[in-house]
C-alpha cells in the first residue's frame, strides 16, 4: 500500500502516542511525595506567577531547543554510543598502531575569496620512527584544488629534514595594482596553477632559535581568473586602472634556495613570554625559463620584543620588518614574487595580496592572551605599507593601517583553526579610511 | 483587566506561609519501603529465557553526557527560564532525612574515635594479603571501562572486587584519592563502595584465560598475562609488593548510574527530581572540598536490593544510590597542562570563561593562572589552598544537580563538613597510606585548609547554628558551629535572641560553640489544644557573625511538657 505525505504524518503522530502511551504504562506507579517539613506546598509568589510572561514569550525557543534538538540528537548520540559509534569514527579518524595515522575535515571561509573544504591527513611514524607524514587536500569545485604532502624526518633531536610537494589550481586570487597607493576598487582577479617542491633541512638552537636551509622548484601558471561578478586582472589592465603585471599570462619557473635565521629566546608556556626574536631570511629565485637575467632576490628581517604581562601568556609585543625583492639581472621580477603584505603575513587586515611592491616596511604591535585551554585571543595593530625599490618614497603619509581581532588556536602549525576580523585603510595621505575588511575562519590557506 | 492581574499577584504575594505543624520532624523517608517492579523477558546470551523483576539497567553515555551538559541542556533551561528554587527532600529542620540516597552519619559518628566509621567497610571486606596463597586470588574479568587501568578479583571468602592501578605520572595519589574520597563520602552521608589500598605479592593472582579489557575510548582488548603485567609494572611498589586500589563489588543487583537530573521512571520510590535532591546538590562542595572534578553520573551506581535473598533481580526490593569512583580527586592531572590547570576552576569546555576573557582581553588574572605544583609534592598536581574558592569552584561539565546548589544547600553541607575535625582530616590523610609521610602531612593541611575556607564561606552567611533541640521544659539550644569550628575569633560571637513578638531573651553561650535561650512560658496545661495558634512561637538567634538569623518554630504545651521544637528555618539575610 503507498502511503500518502498525510498518511505517513498520521502513521508518525500515532506511533508517538503509543510510544508515550506504552512508555507511561512500563513504569510502576509511584509513591507520592512525602510532605517533608509538614507545610504542604510551597505558597505561590509573584516571581512563579511573573516568570510565566517570559516563559510564554521564548517558549518557540524552547520547544526548539529541547524537542526539536536535544532530545532527538541525544537519542542519535546515545544509540550511537550504545552501538560503539564512538570507537567506530575514533578508529575510521586515527587508526593505526597506537592511532598514530588519521584525518579530520577541514573548512575555511576568507571573505573576498572562495570557501573550501578539505581534509587533513597525518600520519606519525610513517614506515619508519621518526618519520612524519602531513596531507591537506582541499576543493571549492573542479577549478580549485589545492593538496600539500609533507614528509619530515626526524633527524637529530628536534632537527628536521621536511620535503614539502604543495599544488595549488584556483581561479580567485586578487591583484589590486603596484605599490603604496594601490585601491581596493582595483581589485582584479587571475587564476593560478602553482606547483612547489622544496627540501628543507631544520635545526634546532637554543630555545625557539632555528636555522632553516631550503632548496625547491616552483613552477607558476597565472591566467585569467574569476569571482562572482569581480573583474579579471585583464579587464582592469584594458580599463586602464593598472597596467598588466609582470608575470601575468606566462608565467615562470623558478628553482630557489632559502636561508632563514632566527634568533628566538622565548620558550613554550607556561615559561614566561618576555622574550626577543631577531630573524633573518633570505631567498634567492631564478626563472629557468627565461635565464639569463631572470633572477630575484628576497630578503628581510624582522625585530621583535614580547613582554609576558603577568607570566602567564598575557602578551604585548612590538615587531619591525623590513621586506625586500631585487632582481638579479635585467628582467623584472614576476609580481608573485614580490613583497606582499596582507593575508597571513604581515598586516592581516588587508586581503591577500592587497598590497605588492618592492619592498615593505611594517610595524606591529599585538597582544595575545588566552582564553581557554590551546586557544588564545589576539589582537594586532600594525602600520606599514609597500614601496618601491629599497623603500624608495618610504614618509609617513604613505603609510597604511590594519587592525585585526580574533581567535587561533595554540599548536602546531600543521592543523591551526582561526577566526580573525580584520580591516585595513587606505594610505594616510587618502585619508587613511578603511577599505578593507577581512573576515577569516577556518585552517590554513593555500 | 490589569487591575485584576496586579489583584492576583497581590494576593498570591500576600498567601500566607503555613506554620510548621505540630509532629516529629521527618528523619526517614520512606523510599526504603519494598517496591514490586513488572517482570519482564529479559534474554541474554546465557540464558534466552531469563526474566527479571527489577528497573532496566541504564546504560549511560559518556560524549552525549558531556555535550549536553556542556551544550544542549543549559541551552533549553536557559530559555525555560528554569529557576532552580530551594531544594525538595527538606524536613522541618532543615536537615536531610535519611533515605536509600544519603544517611546522616556524621553527627552519630564517635568525636572521640576519629578514625571510627570513616570506611564503607566492614571487617569482613577487608582484604588479608599476608595470610593469602599464591595462585588464590582469581582474576576472572578485565576493566570494561574508565581510564584507569584494572582487573576484577575473585577472592575466596571475600567475594570480588576491582583491583585499579595508576599512572606513574601521579604514583599512589589515584589510590590515595579512591580511599580518602570514599571515606568522605560515606562520613558525610552518602552511600559508597568499600575502598581500600592492598599492598599484594603478585603471585597471589591467578588469571583466567580469554578475558578481554576496555576503556572510555577504542576497541576492547586482550587481557592476558601481558596486559596484566604491565599494570603490575606500572603499579608502585614498596617492599616488592605491589600497591593497588580494590573496590568491593556492591551488593544487589546494578542497574546502571543514577542521573543528576529527573527521576527513574521504573523506581515507584524515586519521586523527587534528583536536581532538586538536597545532598546531590549539596554534593558540589563536598566534591569542591576535595576537588572530586569529576563527579558526573558516570561515577555513581544504582543498586537494587531484593527483599528476596539470593535472587538479585526479583521484586519486590528497593533502590539504593551509590557515589562511586573518587580516584580524580587530590589533584588528579589530564594529559594536556592546559587543562589540568583549569581543572576545578572552569569547565573543560566553559563558554561563560571564554567570553569573559576575551572580552576583558584577559586582563584579570584568574586562578589557573596562579596554579603552582608544589616541589616534592607533585604527585598533587594543582590541588592547593592558596587558589580555593568554594563557591567558585567547577566540576569537568556542568552537573544538573550542582548548578541547582543554593545556599541553603551549600549551607547544609557546611554543616556537615564542620564535622570533620582537624583530627579526623589527619586520620583521612594517614588513610592514603602514602611511603612518605611528608606527603601525608601535606595532604592533611591542604584537605584542612580547604575546609576551613568552605566553612569561612557558608556558615558565615546563613546561621550557622545547627543542632538545635529543647532541653528539659524551656532551653531552646544549639551549637554555633562557626564559633566551634573558630571560623571569626570568639569575641567576634555576640549573641542576641528574640521572640515573634520582639521580646529579647536572654541567650547563654557554652564552650564548644553551644548556645542556649531559655523561653517563657506562653501557654498553659490543657486549656487549648497542643496545636493551638497561641501556643506557637518563633524565635530569632542572631550570633553577630553570619548575616542571617535561625528562626526555630515552636510549641509551647505548657509547664509540664514543655516546648516542642517543630521547626527551623535559616532565612536570607
Amino acid at each position: 500500500m503507498m502511503l500518502t505525505p498525510r498518511r505517513h504524518l498520521m502513521l508518525a503522530c500515532v506511533s508517538v502516542t503509543l510510544l508515550v502511551c506504552v512508555s507511561a504504562s512500563a513504569d510502576a506507579p509511584k509513591r507520592a511525595v512525602p510532605d517533608y517539613d509538614g507545610r504542604g506546598r510551597r505558597p505561590t509568589t509573584p516571581g512563579d506567577v511573573a516568570i510565566w510572561v517570559p516563559r510564554i514569550v521564548f517558549s518557540p525557543l524552547y520547544l526548539t531547543s529541547e524537542f526539536v534538538i536535544r532530545r532527538p540528537l541525544g537519542a542519535l548520540i546515545m544509540g550511537a554510543e550504545r552501538s560503539h559509534l564512538p570507537t567506530i569514527l575514533y578508529d575510521f579518524f586515527a587508526f593505526g598502531p597506537d592511532h598514530k595515522a588519521g584525518f579530520a575535515p577541514i573548512a575555511l571561509f576568507d571573505f573576498g575569496f572562495n570557501p573550501s573544504v578539505g581534509v587533513y591527513a597525518f600520519w606519525d611514524d610513517a614506515f619508519a620512527k621518526g618519520n612524519d607524514l602531513r596531507l591537506h587536500g582541499s576543493t571549492w569545485g573542479a577549478d580549485w584544488l589545492a593538496g600539500s604532502l609533507t614528509d619530515r624526518v626526524q633527524l637529530h633531536g628536534k632537527d628536521t629534514l621536511s620535503l614539502n610537494l604543495t599544488a595549488v589550481h584556483r581561479p580567485d586570487q586578487a591583484y589590486f595594482g603596484m605599490g603604496p597607493r594601490s585601491l581596493q576598487s582595483s581589485l582584479g582577479r587571475y587564476g593560478e596553477d602553482r606547483v612547489d617542491g622544496a627540501a628543507a633541512v631544520d635545526v634546532r638552537l637554543w630555545r625557539a632559535s632555528h636555522v632553516q636551509t631550503a632548496i625547491g622548484v616552483r613552477s607558476v601558471s597565472l591566467y585569467r581568473g574569476h569571482y562572482g561578478s569581480d573583474p579579471s586582472i585583464e579587464q582592469q589592465a584594458a580599463s586602464g586602472v593598472f597596467p598588466l603585471p609582470d608575470g601575468f599570462d606566462r608565467g615562470y619557473t623558478a628553482e630557489y634556495n632559502r636561508v632563514l635565521l632566527a634568533l628566538d629566546s622565548r620558550q613554550q608556556r607556561p615559561a614566561s613570554g618576555s622574550e626577543m626574536r631577531i630573524e633573518l631570511a633570505s631567498e634567492q629565485g631564478n626563472d629557468v625559463r627565461r635565464e639569463p637575467g631572470s633572477g630575484w632576490m628576497r630578503y628581510g628581517a624582522t625585530a621583535a620584543g614580547y613582554w609576558d604581562l603577568n607570566d602567564n601568556g598575557r602578551v604585548v609585543s612590538l615587531s619591525i620588518s623590513a621586506l625586500f625583492a631585487d632582481p638579479l639581472g635585467s628582467r623584472p621580477i614576476p609580481f608573485t614574487e614580490l613583497v606582499s603584505l596582507g593575508g597571513d603575513k604581515p598586516m592581516p587586515g588587508f586581503w591577500w595580496g592587497r598590497l605588492v611592491d618592492r619592498s615593505a616596511a611594517v610595524a606591529t604591535a599585538e597582544y595575545r592572551w588566552p582564553i581557554a585551554p590551546y586557544l588564545d585571543g589576539s589582537m594586532q595593530a600594525a602600520m606599514g605599507n609597500v614601496f618601491g625599490e629599497h623603500l624608495d618614497d618610504l614618509k609617513p603619509s604613505l603609510l597604511r593601517f590594519s587592525g585585526a581581532i580574533g581567535l587561533s588556536t595554540v599548536g602546531p602549525p600543521d592543523s591551526s583553526l582561526q577566526l580573525l576580523f580584520g580591516f585595513g585603510t587606505e594610505t594616510f595621505e587618502h585619508g587613511g579610511q578603511v577599505d578593507s575588511i577581512r573576515v577569516v575562519l577556518g585552517t590554513n590557506r593555500f | 483587566m490589569r487591575s485584576i492581574a496586579l489583584l492576583a499577584i497581590g494576593l498570591i504575594g500576600c498567601a500566607p506561609i503555613a506554620r510548621f505543624p505540630l509532629r516529629e520532624p521527618m528523619w526517614q523517608d520512606s523510599d526504603l519501603r519494598p517496591v514490586a517492579v513488572p517482570c519482564r523477558s529479559h534474554p541474554s546470551a546465557k540464558d534466552p529465557h531469563h526474566v527479571t523483576c527489577a528497573p532496566e539497567i541504564y546504560d549511560s553515555t559518556l560524549v552525549w553526557d558531556g555535550v549536553d551538559n556542556l551544550v544542549f541542556r543549559p541551552l533549553s533551561e536557559a530559555f525555560a527560564f528554569d529557576r532552580g528554587g530551594e531544594a525538595v527532600d527538606v524536613n522541618s529542620l532543615d536537615e536531610v532525612p535519611d533515605s536509600s540516597w544519603f544517611v546522616n552519619r556524621v553527627e552519630k559518628a564517635a568525636p572521640g574515635d576519629p578514625e571510627g566509621n570513616m570506611s564503607a567497610c566492614d571487617a569482613s571486606q577487608f582484604l588479608d594479603p599476608q595470610s593469602a596463597a599464591d595462585g588464590t586470588w582469581v582474576v576472572d574479568k578485565g576493566k570494561g571501562d574508565g581510564s584507569s587501568p584494572g582487573f576484577r578479583v575473585n577472592v575466596p571468602g571475600k567475594g570480588k572486587y576491582m583491583f585499579k592501578g595508576e599512572p606513574t605520572d601521579q604514583p599512589e595519589r589515584p589510590s590515595a584519592a579512591s580511599i580518602v574520597g570514599a571515606a568522605v563520602y560515606h562520613l558525610a552521608g552518602y552511600n559508597t563502595s568499600c575502598e581500600q589500598i592492598v599492598y599484594f605479592k603478585p603471585s597471589l593472582l591467578k588469571l583466567l584465560p580469554g578475558l578481554r579489557s576496555a576503556a572510555n575510548f577504542g576497541d576492547d582488548k586482550v587481557f592476558d598475562q601481558k596486559a596484566l603485567d604491565k599494570i603490575l609494572a606500572d603499579s608502585p611498589k614498596r617492599g616488592g609488593l605491589v600497591r593497588m586500589q580494590a573496590s568491593a563489588w556492591l551488593p544487589g543487583y546494578l542497574i546502571g548510574p543514577f542521573r543528576y537530573k529527573g527521576t527513574r521512571g521504573d523506581d515507584p520510590n524515586d519521586v523527587v527530581p534528583h536536581e532538586d535532591r538536597r545532598e546531590l546538590r549539596g554534593g558540589r562542595l563536598l566534591a569542591a572540598w576535595i576537588d572530586h572534578f569529576d563527579a558526573r553520573e558516570q561515577n555513581t551506581m544504582d543498586a537494587w536490593v531484593s527483599e528476596h535473598a539470593g535472587e538479585s533481580e526479583a521484586s519486590p526490593g528497593h533502590v539504593v544510590h551509590y557515589y562511586l569512583d573518587t580516584s580524580d580527586c587530590l589533584g588528579s592531572e589530564w594529559d594536556w597542562n592546559e587543562i589540568s590547570r583549569r581543572l576545578g576552576y572552569s569547565y573543560v569546555i566553559d563558554w561563560g570563561d571564554v567570553a569573559r576573557d576575551f572580552v576583558t582581553l584577559g586582563i584579570p588574572t584568574r586562578p589557573w593562572d596562579r596554579v603552582k605544583r608544589v616541589p616534592g609534592r607533585e604527585i598533587f598536581g594543582y590541588f592547593d589552598v592558596k587558589n580555593f574558592e568554594p563557591d567558585e569552584w567547577k566540576n569537568e561539565y556542568p552537573n544538573p544537580a550542582f548548578s541547582r546548589m543554593t545556599e541553603r544547600d551549600g549551607a547544609w553541607m557546611a554543616r556537615i563538613l564542620a564535622h570533620f575535625t582537624p583530627q579526623r582530616v589527619e586520620a583521612l590523610a594517614k588513610m592514603a597510606n602514602f611511603t612518605d609521610p611528608g606527603s601525608t602531612t601535606y595532604l592533611a593541611s591542604v584537605l584542612e585548609g580547604r575546609l576551613e575556607r568552605i566553612l569561612a564561606r557558608y556558615l558565615t552567611r546563613l546561621s550557622p547554628i545547627a543542632d538545635v533541640h529543647v532541653e528539659g521544659a524551656d532551653r531552646l539550644c544549639g551549637v554555633d558551629w562557626a564559633r566551634k569550628r573558630a571560623v571569626r575569633e570568639a569575641a567576634s560571637f555576640r549573641y542576641a535572641a528574640r521572640l515573634s513578638t520582639g521580646r529579647g531573651l536572654t541567650i547563654s553561650a557554652r564552650d564548644g560553640g553551644g548556645i542556649c535561650v531559655t523561653l517563657p512560658r506562653v501557654a498553659q496545661d490543657g486549656r487549648s489544644p497542643d496545636d493551638a495558634a497561641e501556643r506557637y512561637v518563633g524565635v530569632t538567634i542572631d550570633d553577630r557573625v553570619a548575616r542571617g538569623s535561625l528562626v526555630a518554630h515552636l510549641y509551647d504545651l505548657g509547664p509540664t511538657r514543655g516546648y516542642r521544637l517543630v521547626g527551623v528555618e535559616r532565612p536570607n539575610p
